[in-house]
């Protein structure tokens, strides 16, 4: 496989326009990180976007971060860290995931909407998308979208690219949402509640105070995080934000004294432990195939009793319910579970397949035959040729 | 402003619809005599009135589907409606169309408080889902100012804003899964109860697509616990600089208030002669800056604001003292359209955005552009977003007044481009901006919007006339020029 690496946007164009002439099915890349998600594609060349790399546009003051799409995500966060801000919806980097090395670049973090903890209360990456520029499957470079928080003109386009792995457009230049980074971080963690208390504990917790982040870990999850490895329960870990952080969490824990074991983190540990659970890293050691399921927050807890893992099994729920992260070695038939437990309220994704390679299961969460045909005929307009990531989400898409 | 020409052929078989549409629903929800049509003659745009063929009252999902499939076998053209308040000609009818009206859709189907959501149709008003919630210690927070009037189907076709989304976002942010039917008749569920979609984004693209990609006849929109503390200030500046300067220095400062909303004179001497909320009529400009968290949150982030409103020239910084009062300081602004129309026969709201930091620059700028014209103008803006809404008074029975008004609009949408922000915050393209769109997008930009509708509504039977200046066929949209004779692939330098 050949790798094009255009260093501007014309170049791009090129790329895409031979490779239609040419039905050339094009393997669609930033810095490649998240490549494993997907179903294979058929693609026998490849384009990057890595050498259309830098910051365009920051202005601290407006909250508004733009970049060519190949921007290494760190050197962004660097900048944006100097400046005391950040993005608020935390892109899950998965590299250790996939046990790679490379670097992942601001397109790509948009392309695969992955967004971290904050999500529920802050949004996901495709809530803070206020533009970008493309190239679409008909080697046409467009733009939507702008630079300003506010913005109905038009379509939202920037809703369609995120998430849609590189299957409509090739992302040349995004802009982003900024936010002021909080003074402090608190963590509560409170070791010995189970998957049945979860969503309750949540609820209790936001009764007390707002919290950013909240996540529950089985004890082979915390095994797996040194900060939390001598909790020998599943445990909820609460984030809390502002100029008093370290004190709410407290105030938090007061709730919860005599019920369960009491740990407070102060806002060192607790970037480090936030960017571990971020980063999945409980799951990164774990054999077998990662899935993330999106769901009704209530149904959070007959789902997981319905998957019948093992007790040593590493699993997550993040987003104070609405979404779980696991690893299964044992073939489980997820959807169905997830079917069984939330109806129609939920999707889940294969994120990392098991050992076997690419199994028949569908990688993206099966749709209804009306929308499944709505998806293919936006796909068909955008990339009437299916030269970009053909096949990568769905078989005609 | 141009509308399609209407299809004569159809027009003349306007009774067969009518009679056609009656087979379908139930008795009575068939509008097609004069009088009953007048009423939906316009919207929140009065300036514009079309009257259309009919209008149909659906009570479910299965009638909206038999009229739409009705509509795309019949090729007429369908104008979906919900309160009527669009402010860009959303909802302004076609002659040789009908109106699919949601006031029968209007029940709140489920409030489901453990997954913070509720399921609504569509012709339910913004604010009803907050009154149902209220008592539960929740709201939805989305607060257009229309929020009485306005539906939600409305709010998820314009992606409505509000004075709080700043901190909480727009109608996008907020919606979880909605219903919707197709032209065809087909119905599709998108998304649910749960976070993001398993694929393509749908709800984002379904949503603030002005009643061109299909009909909502369900939302499902999350709902928020209602925050422990709030509280507002109002703050008097002698001139619009300093107010600007303060909201650049609030941001700066890392706060994100829940709202932030700026009134120049005129608007603050409109608005307090309306509402007597206790605005100083000196003052150059006016800020009211909410905060909203736990106590302690808001005890920090009221004395900042203060601080910070004082350094920049405040003459006068007031603290809500109780929620009466801070509702007091909201009513001035959110009855600021109102108020502008007791104090001239007609007026038009603007909706630009701008980056911040160029506020006063674009202030100035409307001020000289009101003198020119002489047409007066009160400015009231979502300050913390850069959103305007320069409101033009004029008077539309004098003859020119209108094409003057919408021309010196027309200037300001364009400066708002130009200063690196955009023609519409939150009203909407409609039939007001769409022949702007080329201020904005290229040709290409417009195409691949297109596309977007074709994969939806290939005969553009849905809303036509709205958002876009020119309408491509769908066939010629999806041709693809391809450049053979190019370089054979893997000689080209990159590869
Ligand atoms: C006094 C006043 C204050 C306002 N303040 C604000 C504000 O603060 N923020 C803001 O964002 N807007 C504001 N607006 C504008 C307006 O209220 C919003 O755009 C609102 O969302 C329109 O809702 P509606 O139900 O009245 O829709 P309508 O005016 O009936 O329709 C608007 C558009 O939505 C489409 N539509 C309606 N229902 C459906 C449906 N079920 N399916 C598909 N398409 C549909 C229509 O075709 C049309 O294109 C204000 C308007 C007024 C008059």
């Amino acid at each position: 496989m050949q790798l094009a690496e255009p260093t501007t946007e014309e170049e791009l164009c090129d790329v895409v326009r031979v490779a239609v002439a040419h039905d050339v099915p094009l393997d669609v890349l930033g810095g490649g990180t998240k490549r494993a998600i997907g179903r294979p594609t058929v693609a026998t060349q490849a384009v990057t976007t890595r050498r259309m790399s830098g910051i365009i546009d920051y202005d601290p003051t407006e909250l508004v971060m733009s970049a060519h799409a190949g921007t290494p995500l760190h050197i962004i966060q660097t900048a944006l860290a100097e400046r005391a801000q950040q993005f608020a919806f935390e892109p899950r980097g998965l590299n250790r995931l996939f046990n790679d090395a490379g670097e992942e670049t601001v397109g790509g973090v948009v392309a695969t909407n992955l967004s971290g903890p904050r999500r529920f209360a802050a949004g996901a990456v495709r809530d803070h998308l206020l533009g970008f520029r493309a190239v679409s499957g008909r080697g046409e470079l467009f733009k939507s979208g702008g630079r300003v928080v506010k913005n109905v003109t038009g379509y939202d386009l920037s809703k369609l690219v995120t998430g849609s792995f590189g299957t409509l457009a090739v992302l040349t230049e995004v802009t982003l949402r900024v936010v002021p980074r909080p003074a402090e971080t608190g963590t509560l963690v409170l070791g010995g509640v189970g998957v049945d208390a979860t969503v309750a504990v949540f609820d209790a917790a936001s009764q007390v105070g707002a919290f950013t982040a909240g996540v529950l870990l089985t004890s082979a999850s915390l095994s797996a995080l040194p900060r939390l490895a001598t909790i020998d329960h599943s445990a909820v870990a609460l984030r809390f934000e502002g100029d008093a952080a370290s004190a709410a969490a407290r105030v938090a824990a007061q709730a919860f004294v005599g019920r369960y074991s009491t740990t407070i983190l102060e806002t060192e540990e607790s970037l480090d432990l936030w960017a571990q659970i971020r980063d999945l890293r409980y799951l990164a050691g774990a054999p077998g195939a990662v899935w993330r399921v999106s769901l009704a927050r209530a149904t959070v807890a007959a789902f997981v009793a319905g998957l019948g893992l093992p007790a040593d099994a590493p699993l997550g729920v993040d987003w104070a319910g609405g979404q779980v992260w696991f690893a299964d070695t044992g073939g489980i038939d997820v959807r169905n579970v997830l079917k069984a437990a939330a109806g129609p309220d939920g999707h889940a994704t294969l994120i990392r397949a098991g050992s076997d390679g690419r199994p028949e299961t569908p990688v993206f969460h099966p749709q209804s035959d009306v929308v499944a045909a709505l998806s293919r005929r936006i796909k068909h307009h955008f990339d009437p040729k299916g030269v970009l990531n053909p096949g990568r989400m769905y078989a005609d898409i | 402003m141009r509308m399609p020409e209407p299809d004569r052929a159809i027009i003349a078989r306007r009774a067969e619809v009518v009679s056609g549409l009656e087979a379908l629903v139930a008795p009575g929800s068939v509008i097609s005599d004069r009088t009953g049509l007048r009423v939906y003659e316009t919207d929140g745009l009065t300036a514009y009135r079309q009257v259309p063929m009919a209008v149909v009252l659906p009570a479910n999902t299965d009638e909206v589907s038999t009229v739409l499939r009705f509509c795309h076998d019949r090729g007429i053209k369908v104008v979906p409606r919900g309160g009527g308040t669009s402010l860009s000609g959303g909802a302004l009818p076609l002659a040789d169309g009908i109106v699919l009206s949601a006031a029968k859709l209007n029940r709140v189907l489920e409030i489901d408080l453990a997954n913070q959501c509720a399921v609504v149709q569509p012709g339910v008003t913004n604010l009803a889902i907050t009154d149902a919630v209220s008592d539960a210690g929740y709201y939805y927070a989305p607060d257009p100012s229309s929020q009485i009037a306005c539906t939600i189907g409305g709010n998820v076709a314009e992606n409505a804003g509000g004075v709080h989304c700043l901190k909480y976002g727009l109608t996008t942010n907020n919606l979880l899964g909605l219903e919707a039917v197709l032209i065809t008749g087909e119905v599709i569920r998108i998304g649910g109860k749960h976070f993001d979609s398993e694929a393509y984004d749908l709800l984002g693209i379904i949503t603030g697509s002005e009643g061109l990609l299909c009909v909502v006849t369900e939302a499902t929109v999350r709902l928020l616990r209602k925050p422990q503390a709030v509280q507002a200030v109002l703050a008097a500046f002698p001139d619009n600089t300093q107010a600007g300067d303060c909201v650049a220095r609030i941001i700066g400062a890392g706060l994100i208030p829940a709202g932030m909303e700026m009134m120049d004179g005129p608007a603050i001497a409109a608005a307090e002669a309306f509402c007597h909320a206790g605005y100083p009529l000196d003052a150059g400009a006016l800020l009211i800056v909410e905060v909203d968290g736990s106590a302690q949150d808001v005890l920090v982030g009221i004395a900042r604001v203060k601080e910070i409103a004082t350094a920049c020239g405040a003459t006068e910084v007031r603290a809500s003292r109780s929620e009466d009062e801070r509702l007091v300081f909201w009513s001035g602004r959110k009855n600021a359209f109102p108020a502008i129309g007791r104090i001239s026969p007609d007026y038009y709201v603007m909706d630009g955005t701008i980056p911040r930091r160029r506020l006063s620059e674009m202030l100035r700028l409307i001020s000289e552009l009101s003198a020119q014209s002489g047409l007066r103008i009160a400015n009231v803006f979502h300050a913390g977003d850069g959103n305007l809404h320069p409101m033009i008074m004029y008077d539309s029975a004098v003859p020119g007044e209108l094409e003057r008004t919408e021309a010196l609009g027309a200037e300001i949408l364009k400066a708002c481009v130009r200063m690196g922000g955009v023609l519409t915050g939150e009203h909407g393209v409609g039939i007001e901006k769409r022949d702007l769109m080329d201020v904005m997008f290229d040709a290409v930009d417009l195409d691949h919007q297109q596309r977007l509708k074709c994969a939806f509504d290939a005969d553009g039977l849905l809303n036509p006339g709205k958002v876009f200046p020119v309408l491509h066929r769908c066939a010629e949209l999806g041709r693809l020029h391809v450049h053979h004779g190019q370089v054979p692939f893997p000689d080209l330098p990159r590869f």
